[in-house]
């Protein structure tokens, strides 16, 4: 059955949030705090939570984007989320000065407006030498690079070109790092029932033991044109999300790896990670929730080691 | 060998012009020190392009660093007016090359290697030159992990790509294609084929 063709919501509602890798279901018709009724909110919008919104291979300067751009806007007047992540493919095509307005500063320009700041990571349509210096980034200058946000750290990799020194710089900075929570952004996927790329086992099997071994909590990739969760893998949690602006329609094979997808929508992910918890929900460019959940924070790293 | 090379490399970059002063331990590591010193002398050649142009830090705008991108490229180009192929990856150097994409492909991680290329996007049926720019609207396919660990590291902006069977020494800031290895993989590896 292609249950991708419709959205596919997380059912475990029999989850215990104490266990990691597990997570429980959310009301999708509840709306705690937003003033737009339209707008079917599940974040709990706690006090001194860390909010943030996701987007994946959204550079394409086509209405889509705008559209899902406006969803953002509905939702930061909502939840005030103070960042977004970009996962990579930021800017297809050329890349001279229109491209940058017509494919990010026009569509997001309410969100740069409110004060939103945008966190990038390159995919292998961005230009390294030009997005790594494009100030609206925020990427220092740097192909790779990490940030602190109450308490979760950030750490956006380069995939295109993960080479010796970039996993020796991820390893100090993750066994360095005393943050609770630790999210790994980067574009192509460890793990993906994308019919079109699928996952990439060699940098599964560079990155991996170093999330193990430092504790990783979340993994967001894009590259593979549709939303996926995927079941947690080692107990991390794994999201791709690559349909910000593009879409590969009906291309996902689910597999018995899959949690949720979407392949018919292009969408985002909001998040809202308060204390040993991650709320997350994603939303199509229509504004249908298709997917939303609690996620539990996993308890040590030796424990995630101990799930396999 | 990883090590062999890692130790001739460290040498002539930290060093410079010691190449002759570090013992070739077999052929294979005297022709990669070779290619070290090549790499190195184009480095030299590359700071002082890049001393005539103002240092860019972060900025607004788009057209700032594309623009510095250009002057530099234009810089390394004149610099380098009589760059060909060959000229960093002599033939002696590409068939070392050709041997370690060869051990990789060949290696306990071959297949992830292989399948880690066909899941990126393969670029193909482009064309580049030497001395010229990478073209702008055509993606950076990604390198696999393993792979960059089986080739002499680089400094940093230099990086290598791969084009259909092709690797390709490019300057990253400038954006330019230094020099090629033509069918660096082996042939019986299809890297352009999704699955």
């Amino acid at each position: 059955m292609r249950i991708s063709r419709i959205l596919v919501l997380a059912v475990c509602t029999a989850c215990v949030l104490s266990q990691p890798g597990r997570s429980q279901s959310i009301a999708l018709d509840q709306s705690p705090a937003s003033p737009d009724s339209r707008l079917a909110l599940t974040l709990p919008l706690e006090d001194k939570s860390v909010r943030f919104a996701v987007i994946g291979d959204s550079g394409t300067g086509d209405a889509p984007q705008y559209e899902v751009a406006a969803e953002m806007e509905a939702y930061r007047q909502a939840t005030n989320f103070e960042f977004v992540l970009m996962l990579g493919d930021n800017i297809y095509g050329g890349h001279s000065a229109r491209d940058f307005e017509r494919k990010f500063e026009r569509p997001y320009r309410s969100l740069l407006d409110a004060g939103v700041r945008f966190y990038a990571s390159l995919g292998n349509h961005d230009d390294p030498n030009e997005e790594r210096l494009y100030k609206p980034f925020n990427m220092n200058g740097e192909r790779y690079y990490t940030f602190k946000k109450g308490n979760v750290a950030f750490f956006a990799l380069d995939s295109n070109y993960m080479d010796p020194e970039q996993l020796d710089w991820l390893e100090k900075e993750l066994r360095n790092s005393n943050a609770d929570w630790k999210v790994c952004f980067f574009h192509h996927p460890l793990y993906s029932d994308g019919k079109f790329h699928g996952p990439d086992t060699n940098l599964r099997a560079q990155l991996t033991p170093l999330f193990l071994k430092y504790g990783v909590n979340v993994v967001l990739s894009g590259h593979e044109h549709v939303y996926e969760r995927i079941k947690p893998e080692l107990g991390i949690y794994y999201f791709v999300l690559g349909n910000s602006g593009q879409l590969r329609f009906h291309n996902l094979r689910p597999s018995s790896e899959m949690q949720s997808g979407l392949d018919t929508d292009q969408g985002f992910i909001l998040m809202e990670i308060s204390g040993n918890k991650l709320y997350f929900q994603t939303i199509s460019r229509t504004g249908k929730t298709v997917d939303a959940s609690v996620l539990a924070r996993q308890s040590k790293p030796a424990e995630i080691s101990a799930v396999h | 060998m990883r090590s062999i090379v890692i130790l001739c490399l460290s040498f002539s970059w930290c060093g410079g012009r010691v190449v002759a002063q570090v013992a070739p331990v077999n052929e294979n590591s005297a022709i990669l020190a070779d290619f070290s010193h090549r790499v190195a002398e184009y480095v030299k050649l590359r700071k002082q392009a890049d001393a005539g142009v103002p240092v860019l830090k972060q900025t607004n705008s788009p057209h700032e660093i594309a623009e510095r991108e250009r002057l530099v490229a234009e810089r390394i180009r004149d610099a380098r007016g009589n760059a060909k192929q060959g000229d960093i990856f002599t033939p002696q150097i590409a068939g070392v090359f050709r041997h370690l994409m060869s051990s990789s492909f060949k290696s306990d991680e071959g297949k992830q290697i292989h399948q880690s290329l066909r899941h990126a996007e393969p670029v193909k049926d482009v064309s580049v030159r030497v001395n010229q720019a990478y073209p702008e609207a055509v993606p950076l396919q990604s390198m696999p992990p393993t792979l960059l660990q089986n080739l002499p590291e680089l400094p940093k902006d230099l990086d290598y790509r791969i084009i259909d069977h092709d690797l390709i020494l490019r300057d990253g800031q400038a954006n330019l294609v230094i020099d090629i290895i033509p069918d660096a993989i082996p042939p019986s590896i299809n890297a352009n084929a999704h699955q």
